[in-house]
This record gives C-alpha cells, structure tokens and sequence, in this order.
C-alpha cells in the first residue's frame, strides 16, 4: 500500500502524457467492443431482482471473466455481489472472485463461512481444495477433496483426489486415474473437458511423458485464454517456436499470450521479440500502477527471459511465490535463483519441493532433490 | 441447466489460475489548481467503459466509430461532469468537461477518449475529489490521478465511491444553469452571428432625426421572436417530444446563418426577418438543448433547469444585443453610406462566408474552421 503512491508517480506522468488527437474520419474504427452481454444490459442492477437470479448472474460474470481471461467482468461481479443480501451462497461467490483476484486469504476466510452454515458443500470444497493446491498446501487440499461425497459429484471428486495425488508424488496412479475420467469424453460438457485435458496435460509433462502432453493441449487449446497458453508453453517447450508464433500471431491482446508470442519470436530471431517485449513492459507498468499483483508471474518470465534482467525477475518471482505456488511458479522461481546464482533461495526451494515429493521432470533439470 | 453452470464454475476453480488477457479497468486524471483557484485538467476514460455507460455503439456493430463516439460526445461529457466532484473547503467547484472538443489517445488497453477539463474552485490551495465513475458497476474500476496543487504533486488511485448523499450529486443547480446558458451564447458563435446578421440592417431604419424607436421597436420584435422559437424547441427537446439527429440540427443551424447573411445583400422588409427569427430560431432551440447536459429526472426540478438554462441564455443573448446596437446605431447615424457598405454588406459576406464553411463541415466532417 505505501509503495503504490511512490510507483504511481513514477509511472503516471508517462501514462497520461502522450498526445491526444482527432482521427482522420468519422468511419475510423476507434476499437472493437466485445459482445454486448445479456448479464450487463441493464447496469447497475435493480435490487428488485430475485437474488437467485442475481447470483446467476454473478455465477456468469465470473466464468466469462475466466474464459475471456478480462478481469473487468470481476469488477462487474464485485459491484453486483456488493449489493447481495448476505446468505452462504453469496459467501461462496466472493470466496470464487478473491480467488481470481488472487486474494487467497481473504477466499479461504470466506469459505471457512459459507462451510461452517453449508458443510459438506461440493463448491465450497472444491474450491477450499484447488486454494490449497495453488498454495502449495497438497494435504490440507488432499483433506478437501476427500470430503466430497454423493453419486453425482463422484468425477468430480475422482478428479480433485487425482489431481492432488499427481502433485505429491503419486504421478503415475494419478495420470491413469485423469486418463480413464478423460475417456467419459461426451459425457462431459466444454468447460469440464478443458479442465481435465489441461490437468491431464499438466501432469504428464511433469512426468515427462511430452507426447501425451501435446495432445492434451491441442484438443482444447481454443476453448480458453489459459488452454491456449499451455499448448503454446508445450509447444516452446518442445522447441517447435514457429507454430507457437502461428497459434498466438492473432492473439496479442492478451498479456499471457502476447508474452509467449514474444518468446517463440526470440527463439526465432525474430526482430518483432524487441517490440512485443516493450509493449509488454508498458502493460505490467500499467497494472502495477493501479496496484493489480495478479501478473507477477508473467512479468518475471518477462524480465528473466526477454529483458535479460535477472535480479528483477528473481524479485518478482519471490513476491509472486508468496502469493501462489504452483508448479510453474515453483520453476520460475527456481530458473530465476539460478540465473542470480542465489544458494540461498535455491536451498529453501530445495527443501520445500522434497517435503512434498513434487514430482516434475523439468525441475529435476533445475535441482537435485538430494 | 443450471446445475451444469454450478458444476461447470466448480470444476473451473481446479484449473491452473487464469492469466488475465488485460488489465481492469482504469481512468486517468490529470489536474492542476492555480493559486487564485483557477482549475485546468484532462481525463482520459476508456472507449470500453463508456459503451458499457452510454449507448455510443449507434448501429450496434460493436465496432466503435470516431463518428459514434463524436456524436455522443455530449454525452460523455455530461457523464464526465456528474462522476467528478470537486470541492475546496466547504464550496463545490464548477467544472466544465468539454472545455475542448473531444479527443482520442491511446492507451495500453485501448483506446480512451480525451476530456478537457477546466473550473473554478473557492480556494487555491486545497482539493478534495469525489470520484463516482462505475460506481455499483465495476467494483474493479481505478481513477488513476495526478493532482497538482500548491506547486506540489500527488497522486492517488481512486475508487469509484457512492455519490454524496443528499448532494443531487449529477445536476448543477438552476443557478449554475442559468450560468451555462450564459456561458453558451457567449461561445456559441453561430448563434450569435445568426442575430448579428438579422440586426445589422436594423441600424439603417434609423430615420434621419436621429430618434432610433423604429430601430427599437424592430430589435424588440426580432428577438422576441428569435427567444419565443428557441424556447419552444428547447422545451420540447428537453421534455423529449422531439428528438432530431444533432448533425443535421447543427447543420440546419449553418444553413440558417447563411440564410440570414445572404438576405441583408439585398433591401428586405423588416416582416421577413421577423419570420426568419421565428422559423429559424425553432432549429437553433433544438441546438441549445444538445448543451443543455444532464437534467433531473423529476419533471418538477427539471422545469427549473430548462428555465434557469433559458434565462441564461436570453441573458446572454440581451448583452450582446445591448453591446452591438448602440455601436451600430452611432456608426450608422454618422456613416450611413460606409455603414451599408462596409458594416451590412460587407459583414453580411463574411458571416456568409463562415457560416458556410460550418454548412460544409458539419455535413462532410471536414474540419476548416473553429465551431
């Protein structure tokens, strides 16, 4: 909070300073607005609405926000959850929108809540259970999923264990478990298909097995902005940089995707990289002027990778391992120690990892575990 | 259904974390306050947030035009105006949000459009902000500001925040409105020419004793005429019985400039300008009630706008008249001959000529003249 005002007045005057002007004419296309939602016809929202179909709607704003990858549609959902009556159900929707603000604390305090009024709750659960995974914390996440109960969640309580079990040193178990859910195929509608073909594919590079990656990632790249970036991350990953440049060439509105455009175009020698990293420079300076830390990740990778700025990178990869653990923070944390030639960050990285039996190929490149 | 869409969010919160594609939604304020309270600034507001708050996107293509954004610019402006308070010490400050015409820059996410800002606040040194942009719409939303007062600069990111209550937080009070109306005679050009050019002949029907009622008597009857058209159409407009494309109105304006100048190049009755006055004033009502900005709902503080709006206007209009007739009726009294010449004919040219640049502009969007 101190900071913020301090970096403000570094970055403002340089985001507000440049030229205004008149386009040439009155057919100019100025920007291509997204669809107009049927959710945000009539803004702000009536009270009078039923408060079920208010949390339908917030329900909504939150998924588009997902597959969009927009957080504006959180911003939206926050204003009308504001003006919810209190009952567990609006717990539970402000528990899923600090966990996409990436507030972790705050979502697992609203959990404890709605759990407490509504215990057993499958949502609550699973969301208690995939906080815990981003944080790091498998056995307490192991704890959640194992509380899932009843016939009709019994996939979903399948996949959570698995994918659990595939982080703390079960890999192998796991992927057949998320190989046998995934052949449910018809079964499964959009969103839930993506999920487990990306857990799926999660898993297996770790595990090293990059063919059954790949193809994970390709059936359902297109269907979100994140499935998206994980087939480009394998593709790079797998040195193929020019079909990553032909799969995010008309994506580069995305943050996430623009980075990763940049780097199969430095793989390349693409002239392009320079430019892409810049423009990616001023949209993190952006976000860190309004206080938004949910891209410490991408701007690590952006400073490690394409600014050649190692001790930057190793600071945002340690503020970013504060706020979430992953897999793929823990490895950018670790690239990023290595680059500084940090013992001290790679002991402590060392350590955490073999408390868990995180199992993953790429990090056993980075870091013995003994 | 629905539990597909509980299920569906439930499995989404396993995913790896979303990356989001952009930022949120942000505004940028830029303001500096002079000693003597003089208020000067620049708000630039996201394209994207505004169609989420007016209905700029005309034919709904979701493609947003230069010419969309411009014809709704009004619009923007009065938005502008009643979600930005600003107060020093106990007084709120005015604040006029189309200071400049409208512009556009862009920014990392897009583009915005540009405000100029610039009012008057009770005390130089001291500020207080009240920003309400998306407020109970986007709880994500940041106004990004830079403030400079004293010499000194701040900076603040602001959340959207409920109106004052009791503060009737978006309209500015009849008083104020009669200053608006003032305030845009003075710097609406065409409307002042239009009434230049249907004056300028009254100086020559001064009789040769010197007495000028006749030259009263004609002024009186024009604006008379000129004021009961433009009311009524302001009235109208404002209520909503008519509503007609902004462009061709203030093209319609221009046109009737050109009408008025063109006439004085040859003898006219006085009857046919009074006509004109009426008929053409009608139109230029129309134009008055595109500034008129944002007006209460209740039809009863409504009324009291639209009058304090009109009062102002005829204020300003009764000013001008009171500056030129005099100046007019001495030259012409002394000089009729160089009076016809050079202050009728040739006046009425240029004012001809003007008008019909504007004619052109505001059909064709070129952009030749200031208005």
């Amino acid at each position: 909070m101190t900071r913020r005002p301090l970096l403000l007045a570094l970055l403002l005057p340089a985001l507000a300073s440049a030229t205004p002007y008149l386009p040439s004419g009155d057919g100019e296309v100025l920007e291509v607005l997204p669809a107009r939602r049927l959710v945000l016809q009539s803004l702000p929202v009536a009270a009078s609405l039923p408060p079920a179909r208010r949390e339908t709607d917030i329900r909504n704003l939150l998924m588009l926000a997902q597959r969009e990858g927009d957080p504006r549609y959180l911003g939206y959902a926050e204003a009308q959850l504001a003006q919810l009556p209190d009952s567990p159900a609006r717990a539970l929707l402000r528990a899923r929108l600090r966990q996409s603000q990436h507030r972790f604390g705050e979502a697992q305090a609203e959990l404890a809540e709605a759990l407490r009024k509504l215990p057993g709750d499958p949502e609550a659960l699973l969301l208690q259970a995939s906080i815990h995974l981003v944080r790091g914390d498998y056995d307490r996440a192991h704890e959640s999923c194992s509380r899932l109960s009843g016939l009709a969640i019994l996939p979903l309580a399948l996949a959570c264990r698995a994918q659990v079990d595939g982080l703390r040193g079960q890999g192998e178990t796991a992927l057949r478990q998320l190989r046998q859910l995934s052949t449910l195929g018809d079964g499964l509608a959009p969103d839930q298909r993506t999920w487990l073909q990306l857990a799926l594919g999660d898993l297996a590079l770790r595990l090293g097995d990059d063919e059954l990656a790949g193809a994970a990632y390709r059936s359902v790249h297109a269907n979100s902005v994140d499935a998206r970036a994980a087939y480009a991350d394998w593709l790079l990953a797998t040195g193929r940089p020019a079909a990553a440049v032909t799969l995010l060439r008309d994506f580069t509105r995305s943050d996430a995707l623009l980075l990763r455009l940049a780097l199969a175009e430095q793989r390349l020698g693409l002239p392009a990289a320079t430019a892409h990293a810049r423009e990616l420079r001023q949209r993190f300076d952006a976000l860190a002027a309004r206080g938004d830390g949910t891209h410490l990740r991408e701007a690590a990778v952006l400073a490690l990778l394409l600014e050649k700025d190692a001790a930057r990178a190793l600071d945002l990869a340690r503020r970013n391992w504060e706020q979430q653990r992953e897999p793929a923070d823990l490895l950018l944390y670790v690239r990023a120690a290595r680059a500084t030639g940090s013992q001290r960050d790679l002991a402590l990285l060392r350590d955490w990892r073999r408390a868990r039996h995180l199992q993953d190929r790429r990090l056993d490149r980075e870091i013995a575990t003994r | 259904m629905n539990t597909c869409l509980r299920y569906c969010l439930l499995l989404l919160a396993l995913l790896p974390l979303p990356s989001f594609a952009h930022k949120g939604s942000d505004s940028y304020l830029a303001l500096t306050l002079a000693p003597d309270g003089y208020l000067e600034g620049r708000w630039d507001l996201a394209l994207r947030d505004l169609d989420l708050l007016l209905p700029l996107d005309g034919d709904n293509n979701r493609r947003l035009t230069w010419g969309e954004v411009r014809r709704g610019s009004g619009a923007i402006q009065a938005l502008a105006a009643s979600a930005l308070q600003l107060r020093s010490g106990e007084q709120a400050c005015t604040l006029d949000t189309g200071a400049a015409a409208l512009a556009i820059e862009d920014h990392v996410d897009g583009r915005y459009a540009v405000l100029s800002l610039r009012g008057q606040c009770a005390h130089g040194d001291r500020l207080e902000l009240g920003y309400h942009l998306l407020y109970g719409i986007d709880a994500g939303h940041r106004g990004l500001a830079t403030v400079r007062v004293n010499g000194r600069q701040h900076t603040l990111v602001l959340a959207p925040v409920a109106p004052a209550q009791g503060q009737e937080a978006t309209t500015a009070s009849p008083w104020q409105q009669v200053r608006e109306g003032m305030h845009h005679i003075a710097t609406g050009y065409d409307h002042l020419l239009f009434l230049l050019s249907l004056l300028l002949p009254v100086a020559l029907l001064t009789p040769r004793d010197g007495r000028n009622a006749t030259a009263l008597r004609d002024t009186l009857a024009l604006v008379t005429a000129f004021t009961l058209a433009h009311s009524l159409t302001l009235a109208l407009a404002t209520f909503d019985v008519i509503r007609l494309p902004s462009r061709w109105v203030e093209a319609a304006i221009a046109a009737s400039v050109l009408v008025a100048a063109a006439h004085n190049l040859r003898e006219s009755a006085p009857r046919t300008r009074v006509l004109m006055a009426f008929g053409f004033g009608l139109i230029h009502g129309l134009g008055f009630a595109s500034m008129l900005g944002e007006l209460p709902a209740d039809p009863g503080p409504r009324l009291l706008a639209l009058l304090g709006f009109n009062a102002g206007v005829e204020i300003g209009q009764l000013l001008a008249v009171a500056l030129f007739l005099p100046l007019a009726l001495a030259v012409a009294a002394r000089h009729p001959r160089h009076y016809r010449r050079w202050g009728l004919q040739a006046g009425s040219l240029v004012i001809g000529m003007v008008a019909l640049a504007w004619l052109c502009q505001r059909l064709l969007d070129w952009r030749l003249i200031p208005g």
